[in-house]
């Protein structure tokens, strides 16, 4: 258990920031909203338009 | 257990069609959904290029024809609105003569709005802007590049489909899947225009 608490330190604790996106690198405040509402809009779109097609079957099949 | 009269599976298939959503229509919306993620994807990549670029337009890049693609933006929303009001007429009657007319013109639109497009296109690769000139060319042809093939593949489908309906063997569901799929068209176009030819 010891082992497994000490290996979750390190790795909290001894890992170094990873700045492997373009965002990261730049840091514009530009960027990063574009980061932002792209990952919230890649992210929130295919579920939105899911529902959206179960509620129109459901809605036209009632 | 479920009668006839709350949509059974004992029910003829022609009844549960009637009563639901039809299998063309339910068929492009889910193909809508592969298109809009297509689409998002390019807008995403477009948007966080853009953002990161320390100036945009890239220097030499041409001024894009604000204008006449604004004119062309109209043209391909009228031709919308001509494929939906004709729907309607569809609706009604397969045999309207207004809905035929209103079809053909939003047909006929749609092709302006493509030759349009390429005119457009002849004057920026003789200028010399091309896929390769920078990343916003790169940019700028493959997102309109992607939705000019998109308007070509639907009006190829409307004109399949007109053929149809002179033979008599169009069906309202057909109708129905063709013009979500050129409301897609229709709808992601303003989107496509703000963002690559006014921002």
């Amino acid at each position: 258990m010891s082992k497994v608490v000490l290996l979750f330190l390190l790795f909290v604790l001894a890992s170094n920031q990873a700045l492997a996106c373009t965002v990261c690198v730049t840091g514009k405040e530009e960027a990063r909203f574009a980061y932002y509402f792209t990952t919230g809009l890649l992210s929130l779109l295919p579920l939105a338009m899911i529902g959206g097609i179960i509620f129109t079957v459901i809605k036209k099949s009632k | 257990m479920a009668n006839a009269a709350e949509g059974s599976w004992d029910e003829p298939v022609s009844e549960r069609r009637r009563s639901g959503i039809s299998s063309p229509v339910f068929g492009m919306l889910v193909f809508i959904v592969t298109e809009v993620m297509f689409f998002a994807a390019l807008i995403s990549a477009y948007m966080v290029t853009t953002a990161n670029a320390v100036q945009w337009p890239p220097v030499g890049q041409p001024r894009l024809p604000i204008e006449i693609t604004g004119l062309n933006t109209l043209i391909l929303l009228a031709s919308g609105v001509m494929i939906h009001i004709a729907g309607n007429q569809f609706e009604k009657s397969l045999n309207s003569k207004n809905g035929r007319t209103l079809f053909l013109r939003g047909m006929v639109l749609g092709v302006m709005f493509l030759a349009i497009q390429g005119y457009e296109w002849i004057s920026l690769l003789s200028f010399g802007f091309t896929m390769t000139s920078n990343i916003g060319g790169a940019f700028f042809y493959l997102v309109i590049g992607s939705h000019g093939l998109h308007v070509l593949g639907a009006v190829i489908g409307l004109y399949m489909l007109w053929r149809k309906l002179g033979k008599g063997t169009m069906t309202i569901e057909g109708y129905g899947a063709a013009r979500i799929f050129w409301y897609f068209v229709v709808g992601i176009w303003p989107i496509l225009y703000v963002l690559v030819d006014l921002v």
